[in-house]
């Protein structure tokens, strides 16, 4: 799991098995739980990073127990490699954003692109007011898409003032790449 | 099948989800008579019904409809129909839905937008190419 034999650690400091970040904070909480016997980490299952020996990091799961004999403590640690499990939830996030990227694109073409592909089309063959109708319509399901993109971020306050400042000026005239 | 000079008029179902959209392209072809419509469907499973039943010179067809999509539809058009030539007539841009549908072996691609001439000439060119 660390890259290291038994022998390697058999007697060592825990912390050998932690990234710096850890070293005090471990040590503090070691301490405060001989002293003051309040279990913050014991008894549950947390999240961590572990160290190989080559110094590379790895999320691991870990669970604590202790026991007293005889005055003495005791403790154990169930240590688990989440890589993979992580690795799987990065992975399902970024399918969840794509998939997501992906209706907003279908949206888009089956409202505004098509609405004013039909608009056009309407003017080439000297249909005006349908040509009208079809643009104020496009107009209006464009703006309801867009507000429900915004919506989302409206709720979570996420849309800042400042937020709507471009960085270029509104164009149409956009070129393909 | 014509040879687009001729007085025989190129048979055509249009397949696309818009009602608005399968209106003007109609009005587009009915106002031209080397164009006949013999069908309009809503979806690409109508798509495959009214092209196994017309056998029509040629499908345009749309790419993002209900039931059945567009690159669903283009080979179980030519299953049904195998000398009906299919030209894709989609909102996406080319550079991305065109070699997708070239390569499921549509006849032709043309992005929604472009100048109303183009769907007839593209029309005519594909019945007439061998």
């Amino acid at each position: 799991l660390f890259g290291r034999t038994t022998a390697e650690v058999l007697g060592q400091q825990l912390t050998i098995l932690m990234p710096d970040r850890y070293h005090t904070p471990h040590r503090t909480g070691f301490n405060r739980y001989l002293m003051t016997r309040e279990e913050r980490v014991i008894g549950k299952t947390v999240e961590l990073a572990g160290r190989k020996k080559d110094g590379t990091e790895f999320p691991l799961e870990l669970s604590l127990a202790t026991w007293d004999v005889d005055g003495e403590s005791f403790f154990t640690g169930i240590i688990r490699d989440v890589t993979e499990r992580k690795e799987a939830e990065v992975f399902r996030r970024q399918l969840e954003v794509a998939r997501l990227s992906q209706q907003q694109a279908l949206e888009l073409n089956d409202n505004v692109v098509q609405g004013l592909a039909a608009a056009k089309l309407a003017l080439d063959i000297g249909q005006e007011e349908r040509a009208a109708s079809l643009v104020e319509r496009t107009l209006s399901s464009a703006r309801a898409i867009i507000s429900g993109l915004l919506r989302d971020a409206e709720k979570e306050e996420r849309l800042k003032p400042g937020d709507l400042v471009r960085e270029k000026p509104a164009s149409l005239d956009r070129t393909r790449t | 099948m014509s040879d687009g000079s001729g007085p025989i008029r190129l048979r055509v179902v249009i397949a696309d989800d818009a009602a608005d959209f399968r209106f003007l392209l109609r009005m587009l072809l009915d106002g031209d008579d080397r164009f006949d419509v013999v069908g309009e469907a809503g979806n690409g499973q109508e798509a495959v019904t009214m092209s196994s039943e017309h056998q029509p010179h040629a499908v345009l067809l749309d790419l993002a409809m209900p039931v059945m999509d567009g690159l669903q539809a283009i080979p179980e058009i030519h299953r049904v129909a195998p000398e009906t030539q299919i030209v894709v007539l989609s909102g996406f841009e080319e550079a991305q839905m065109g070699r997708r549908a070239l390569s499921l072996k549509a006849t032709a691609y043309i992005e929604k937008g472009q100048a109303h001439t183009v769907v007839a000439d593209t029309l005519i060119d594909v019945c007439r190419s061998p």
